[in-house]
């Protein structure tokens, strides 16, 4: 079943003063079969959206429609959806088979059949034998499959989770992802996601819907969410990054000595969000521009808007070992000191500072405080946005 | 067509609460039908006996009368005596009941055993314990402190009231207790290590945390002692004395009286009754708002 | 130091909890020991001889002890069920809508609290006589429903606000219609919080005097009635013995419910704490 928002808008709040705008006129859909994330950090209103789709709670205006039928007019339990907490909410007086038939149970389905669907779930969610057990016997991870079962048991037309494993810990979150990927093939059920984990929803999706502020940021497939963020925040919610504020004049990102490319953004104030992965140091700086890395604010940049690294883009020396990445996109990036160092296992990260703000590099060693430094960058992995 | 069922679901989610408190609804508009109805009655309108006239003749006289001010001041008396004395037990025995971290038992005993006898048997209680007869003069006695059961301040009759005070004080303590202790537990928790880390001490901590985050619950059981007590018929008209009477006791004399009339008068009481215990009703509303301010 | 101190505070904490213990049982033992005394003699601290006249004379040939006990239990009764009933509507509402008033009926649900029931007692008497209430079980039944209200109110806001909305909407999501979520979940859940607050409306109820001597105009005759003489003068065995009746009574009612409550809550409370 093919799952679409269309324009909704709502404000929550006790009192008109202090009502508040949650979503402003948001749109999108889940193709029929698909696997959709929300994401958006806490307050983004991604839950509300999922409360809203499910008919818990009312919208303002705009409307749901469940393969184009608009469904406003039904209550929750007419909706016909799977629906996973993330604080699992299994019914504490009902055992855990119970539990999974309930929803069969309330479509009218005989005591023998949902007995029997409710003991082929709890085989598929690793969990056989367990549908006599009471429910707080269970862990955290084996609640949140039998709730997993149960939003499935009755075949929905489509399944709803509301951050289903930011409960679990970190261990058993990677094991229920695959399980609930798994799940969803195999019941081939149209699933709507909400997250704040912008990895997850990059391994888990087939699109995925940011949320910013109550409205659609960017919707796009994984692929084009990582490459092409269209704001700072999705730039930066994938993490180790650097956020800075700057300005921007001519294309280029100016903050105290550093120089990013920022092709095509207006001049005025801007925030750039650098990838630590995609950036370098030092030495490793100092080797790309060598190697003839045109360095940004030197180099061109065309009309098109597109960052030309210069006749030298392809620096050799950083193609060697040592090297921290694929060195074929650097491009000098002018130069901060180094104010100190954190060890991060496979790395250090030098802190450089940048007019008080901090520019976080890997370098393979630690280097000396107070030193200046040459900065590189990628400009695959350098974002920069208007503030 | 769509925007209509949003709406008829809109309007329903609206009305539901009406509904599920007409009930409730209709029980609190007995009670103030109730009291209005008294109190109008005071004012001499009682339409059932064809009169409909306001006047505030019946106030005047109640007003006027000589008995009144002592009334009133012993039933002031009696409920803030009451009142306190059940306030600052009731924080030492929750306070304890936290500390000892409150056994089944203990809560059963200390709390429970208390809120479930009526007032009426409480003054059975008292009698038992504290009349002539009763345990703690033979107790006297037996230290060698009283000599025979009339040398013991009499329990019934007694113009400072001291049996009423006590039962209210035996009843209310617990009460307090109950309405406290669930509340100081969870605040002790989640605050007294907190606190000790701090460096203060468990009664410093209790006073500098515990209790000010407690207040308004405290507030609340107090004025709804406080109001019991200032109101209640039952424990003054068996264990006080003949003068001065309780307002209450005051009141329901004049109601009982063959004269119709003494109605307008027991009502006018009745009033004045109201207007103090509109007092602690006002107060708790603000407690009330306060709390709801908070949340 | 500290933990001297510490230790000190503990201490008192117990005698505390301990004296007040001693302050409740000993008039119920004292009470007790009159109810089967036959003599007591001053200044002895326990009773000379034994009898059991008290209870005889309660229940015996010509008198209506025991009628007047199953009527004031089933009084009791049915004020519990009534009140529990409206108190778990109310504040349902009133913990899980918002709406317009929600404040001025949350205190007017209370007031009861506040305005003695005296003046409530004496103000609605007359209407109860036209309405035809007053001196019916039905019209004591509704005003002892009144001021049993706001304790059962409480009691029932603080357990919906503990359980919270989580399970009724999952309920919901499972295709469960409005009925079914009160049915398999709601009530299940809120089970032991109606049962303690229909404990506090049968203890309300079974104590009341003042509004059952007003309102049951002497037509309903209730064990609190029929015992106010003899409170505070009088023959003390008899006094004791129906002490010991009407406490039993109580008692026996409140571990009732309690024993129904154990039997839930061993099991759920964890649950909803983790």
């Amino acid at each position: 079943m093919k799952v679409e928002v269309r324009d909704l808008t709502l404000a929550l709040g006790e009192r008109k003063r202090d009502r508040r705008a949650v979503l402003r006129e948001v749109s999108f859909s889940v193709p029929d079969g698909a696997f959709v994330s929300l994401l958006g950090e806490s307050g983004a209103g991604k839950s509300t959206v999922l409360k809203v789709i499910a008919g818990i709670l009312l919208q303002d205006s705009g409307a749901v429609l469940f393969d184009g039928r608009c469904v406003d007019g039904l209550p929750p339990h007419r909706r016909d959806l799977g629906f996973v907490f993330q604080d699992v909410r299994l019914f504490p007086h009902m055992t855990v088979a119970e539990n999974v038939a309930y929803p069969l149970r309330m479509r009218g389905v005989g005591r023998r059949e949902r007995t029997a669907r409710a003991a082929e779930l709890l085989e598929r969610v690793q969990l056989p034998g367990f549908g006599p057990r009471e429910p707080r016997t269970l862990s955290g991870g084996q609640a949140q499959r039998v709730a997993l079962a149960r939003a499935l048991a009755a075949r929905p037309a489509a399944l709803l989770m509301d951050e289903p494993f930011s409960g679990l810990d970190e261990s058993l979150r990677d094991d229920m992802r695959s399980l609930v990927l798994r799940l969803q093939r195999e019941e081939g059920c149209t699933t709507l996601m909400v997250t704040h984990d912008a990895s997850e929803a990059l391994m888990m999706s087939d699109r995925v819907v940011a949320l910013d502020g109550g409205a659609v940021a960017q919707a796009a497939p994984p692929e084009e969410l990582f490459a092409r963020p269209a704001t700072a925040k999705i730039a930066a919610c994938f993490g180790d990054c650097s956020v800075l504020e700057g300005q921007v004049r001519q294309g280029i990102f100016h903050l105290a000595e550093v120089r990013l490319p920022a092709p095509g953004v207006p001049d005025g104030a801007a925030r750039a969000v650098v990838r630590h992965g995609r950036c370098a140091a030092a030495e490793d700086a100092r080797r790309a521009v060598a190697g003839g890395a045109a360095a940004v604010g030197i180099g061109s940049v065309d009309a098109a808007g597109e960052c030309q690294a210069g006749p030298g883009a392809i620096p050799p020396a950083l193609a060697g070992e040592g090297a921290p990445l694929g060195a074929d996109a650097l491009v000098a990036a002018g130069k901060a000191m180094v104010r100190c160092n954190v060890y991060a296992g496979a790395t250090y990260l030098a802190r450089l500072d940048c007019a008080g703000q901090t520019l976080t590099v890997p370098v393979p060693a630690p280097l000396t405080p107070g030193e200046t430094v040459p900065v590189a960058v990628a400009p695959d992995g350098c974002f920069v946005f208007p503030a | 067509m769509a925007h209509d069922a949003l709406a008829l679901r809109r309007a329903r989610r609206a009305l539901a609460p009406y509904l599920l408190l007409a009930p409730a609804l209709v029980l609190v508009a007995v009670f103030l039908f109730g009291v209005v109805n008294g109190l109008l009655q005071g004012f001499g309108i009682m339409p059932f006996l064809g009169m409909t006239t306001f006047t505030l003749d019946y106030w005047a006289q109640v007003l006027t009368r000589p008995d009144l001010v002592e009334s009133v001041g012993f039933s002031l008396y009696l409920a803030l005596v009451s009142s306190l004395m059940a306030l600052l037990g009731g924080i030492g025995l929750a306070a304890a009941l936290v500390a000892v971290r409150q056994t089944r038992l203990a809560a059963l005993i200390d709390v429970q055993i208390p809120l479930m006898c009526a007032h009426i048997l409480v003054v059975l209680f008292m009698v038992s314990l504290f009349a002539g007869s009763g345990l703690v003069p033979r107790i006297l006695s037996g230290l060698g402190l009283v000599q025979g059961p009339a040398d013991f301040p009499s329990i019934v009759g007694a113009p400072s009231g001291w049996g009423i005070i006590a039962v209210y004080v035996w009843k209310e303590v617990p009460f307090v207790a109950f309405c406290t202790v669930t509340l100081m537990d969870h605040v002790s928790d989640r605050f007294g290590e907190a606190a000790a880390t701090a460096g203060a001490s468990p009664v410093r901590a209790f006073l500098s945390v515990t209790l000010p985050l407690c207040r308004g619950a405290l507030a609340k059981a107090f004025l709804v002692v406080f109001a019991f007590a200032f109101g209640a018929y039952e424990v003054p008209f068996l264990l006080g004395p003949t003068l001065p009477k309780a307002l209450p006791v005051l009141a329901y004399l004049e109601f009982q009286n063959p004269d119709i009339l003494n109605r307008c008068v027991a009502m006018a009481l009745n009033g004045v009754m109201a207007v103090v215990t509109s007092a602690a009703a006002i107060g708790y509303f603000a407690v009330l708002k306060r709390e709801g301010r908070a949340r | 130091m500290s933990a001297r101190r510490r230790g000190g505070a503990r201490w008192a904490a117990r005698a505390l909890v301990a004296l007040q213990g001693l302050c409740v049982l000993a008039p119920l033992a004292v009470v007790v020991l009159w109810s089967v005394t036959a003599s007591w003699p001053w200044p002895a601290l326990l009773p000379e001889s034994w009898s059991a006249r008290g209870i005889e004379e309660l229940f015996g040939p010509g008198r209506d002890t025991g009628s007047v006990l199953a009527g004031s239990i089933a009084l009791a009764l049915a004020c519990a069920l009534l009140t529990t009933v409206v108190a778990t509507l109310a504040a349902r509402a009133l913990s899980r809508y918002r709406f317009r008033g929600r404040e001025a009926v949350r205190f007017a649900v209370l007031l009861p609290f506040l305005i003695p029931s005296t003046v409530f007692a004496m103000g609605v008497q007359v209407a109860f006589l036209r309405a035809g209430l007053a001196g019916t079980a039905a019209g004591v039944v509704l005003a002892h429903a009144i001021v049993a209200l706001p304790y059962a109110a409480l009691i029932m806001m603080d357990a919906l606000d503990a359980v919270g909305t989580r399970l009724e909407e999952q309920a919901r999501l499972c295709g469960a219609g409005a009925v079914r979520t009160w049915i398999h979940v709601t009530v299940p859940l809120l089970l032991p919080a109606m049962l303690s607050a229909a404990s506090m409306a049968y203890i309300m109820s079974f104590s009341q005097y003042f509004i059952t001597l007003l309102i049951g105009a002497g037509k309903v005759k209730t064990l609190a009635l029929v015992m106010f003489p003899y409170l505070s003068s009088g023959d003390r065995t008899i006094a004791s013995a129906y002490g010991v009746v009407f406490l039993g009574a109580t008692l026996l009612v409140f571990f009732l419910f309690e024993v129904l409550l154990r039997k839930r809550t061993a099991q759920e409370i964890d649950y909803f704490e983790g």
